[in-house]
């Protein structure tokens, strides 16, 4: 057992909880080139075996940050939204028939038809349906919430590679019970075309 | 270094004696430089240490002390390097008659009488002992009356010069001052020592809680299986709240406080100068501690001749590029909050 297998990957790359992705790549590149195997901060503090050690951890943080996935932490409103019924994937609702969004009191969670294209509006109604606001959904997936906001409404400036992008969908899908990679087909065709459009 | 928000409750006790250290010190919380300190006692105490001899500790110390008495601060200098006391070399002072030893061996009543001035207006110094192998080994009770007496000099900052090594003479003043400062060098044998100083100071401290909390006990018990290295103060931090929570909460705490600052000093090449961030990122994860950085100091050949021709009005000398830097630390360090009601 090592002090740093205690740490949290927040904690491991010295972030805020709901850092930015960019901010998480800059503190995993600074973290990894100043404290790489054999650099003169880790000289004694850390055996040969645990500098090597100590950078797969960091690795590790920084994908599992990325990958949206932080580990589990019980929400404050947890009661509230495990009393929500789960929509099934196969359920066909058109995503026009998504009722205006009510917030926790929402009853009938629409489930997506399987020609639908996802795009932000509709995750942000499928969001709202599901009763969870931008703060809640916000602390479950680790972005933050003018992230999200900028997710759905598909403000592309506001965010950051795709690379990144990618992670929040799949991560905002999964929190939905959403099926995480046709959120992501539909989603990334949007992506492209507005970074096509740029180029 | 204690903070503030420290609890209530008995404070570190001392190691070889039964004494109990008296009661906090006067109320003494802000961290500013504006207002003098009330009459009869300091603001705040800073003690130079590091591990390794050779860093240019006692410089820094000088240095940064004269930093601050340009900014306007009262500063007395003391040289606690017990038995290799060289501070008034650094000023181009003879050595002074009175010195520390008269103290130490009661000669004199109160420290005030052993403060000589210096060169530097502004500046006093207490010249360190001799070569008395009594007071190179001060009992506990000598220690703490030093200290004791350390916060009544009438000035806005005491500034003490440790000797270099880990022995517990060091590592206690380190901890009895408001402030342990770290001097670093860039080179793998000082980065070692820091950390090995680390390492003691925070047991030395752990040791000095409360014994009904039993975690002494509890130390020695994991510590026996043949380990390799010395529990990390993470570890027995972990080591302790596994078998007791109450004790465990306490050395958390104890941790939490443990915050000594880092000087990186002879820097030569900009690799160095994420040496001390780099540390400051590699203590918080292996150790557990968090160091606070004060900031770098390069190498300087000219500072190096004013030391070698005994020359201090160089140090005195604004706006050059060696006064920059030493007042961004010197900035930094009266910044850091003084804890309070915490001392001996």
């Amino acid at each position: 057992m090592k002090p740093f297998d205690q740490l949290d990957p927040w904690e491991m790359l010295g972030l805020d909880p709901g850092a930015r992705a960019d901010e998480i790549k800059r503190a995993y590149e600074r973290l990894s080139s100043r404290l790489a195997p054999g650099s003169l901060p880790l000289y004694s503090i850390a055996d040969k075996e645990e500098q090597l050690d100590f950078q797969q951890r960091l690795r590790a943080a920084y994908v599992e940050l990325l990958s949206g996935l932080g580990p589990e932490e019980p929400p404050q409103d947890a009661q509230v939204s495990t009393t929500l019924p789960t929509p099934s994937p196969n359920e066909v609702v058109a995503p026009a028939s998504v009722p205006p969004a009510d917030g926790a009191t929402a009853t009938q969670p629409p489930a997506v038809a399987p020609e639908t294209e996802f795009n932000g509006d509709l995750l942000r109604r499928l969001r709202e349906t599901r009763g969870l606001t931008l703060e809640t959904l916000s602390h479950r997936t680790r972005i933050r919430r003018t992230l999200l906001e900028s997710l759905e409404a598909e403000r592309f400036e506001a965010l950051p590679e795709r690379v990144f992008v990618r992670g929040f969908v799949l991560a905002v899908a999964r929190e939905l019970g959403l099926d995480a990679e046709r959120a992501w087909a539909g989603y990334g065709k949007r992506w492209e075309a507005w970074a096509a459009a740029r180029r | 270094m204690r903070e503030p928000e420290r609890p209530a409750g008995p404070p570190p006790t001392g190691i070889e004696g039964p004494e109990q250290p008296g009661p906090g010190r006067d109320q003494e919380s802000e961290a500013g430089t504006g207002r003098p300190a009330a009459a009869g006692t300091t603001r705040r105490i800073v003690a130079f240490g590091g591990g390794k001899g050779g860093t240019g500790k006692s410089l820094v110390a000088v240095t940064l002390a004269i930093e601050l008495v340009r900014r306007g601060m009262r500063v007395v200098l003391v040289d606690c390097d017990l038995g290799g006391a060289n501070l008034h070399s650094l000023l181009g002072m003879e050595y002074p008659k009175e010195t520390l030893s008269d103290f130490v061996l009661r000669k004199a009543g109160s420290l005030a009488e052993l403060v000589v001035p210096t060169p530097v207006v502004g500046l006093g110094l207490i010249s360190g002992a001799r070569n008395a192998i009594q007071v190179a080994n001060p009992m506990y009770q000598q220690k703490m009356r030093l200290m004791r007496a350390l916060q009544h000099i009438d000035s806005d900052a005491v500034i003490l010069d440790l000797g270099a090594g880990t022995h517990y003479n060091v590592v206690d003043f380190f901890l009895l001052a408001d402030h342990g400062v770290l001097v670093v060098v860039p080179e793998p044998t000082s980065v070692e020592n820091a950390y090995r100083f680390l390492k003691a100071a925070f047991l030395r401290r752990v040791k000095a809680m409360d014994a009904g909390l039993g975690i002494r006990e509890i130390l020695q018990d994991v510590v026996r299986p043949g380990r390799r290295h010395p529990l990390v103060p993470a570890e027995m931090v972990l080591a302790v709240a596994e078998r007791d929570p109450a004790a465990g909460a306490a050395i958390e705490r104890e941790l939490a406080t443990f915050r000594p600052l880092l000087i990186i000093n002879q820097v030569r090449e900009a690799a160095d100068l994420t040496l001390g961030d780099g540390m400051c990122e590699a203590a918080r994860r292996l150790f557990g501690v968090d160091l606070i950085y004060l900031g770098h100091l390069h190498h300087r050949e000219q500072v190096w001749r004013a030391v070698r021709a005994r020359e201090p009005a160089y140090f005195e000398r604004p706006g050059t590029p060696f006064a920059l830097e030493l007042s961004a630390v010197a900035g930094r360090l009266i910044e850091v909050p003084t804890p309070g009601g915490m001392r001996p």
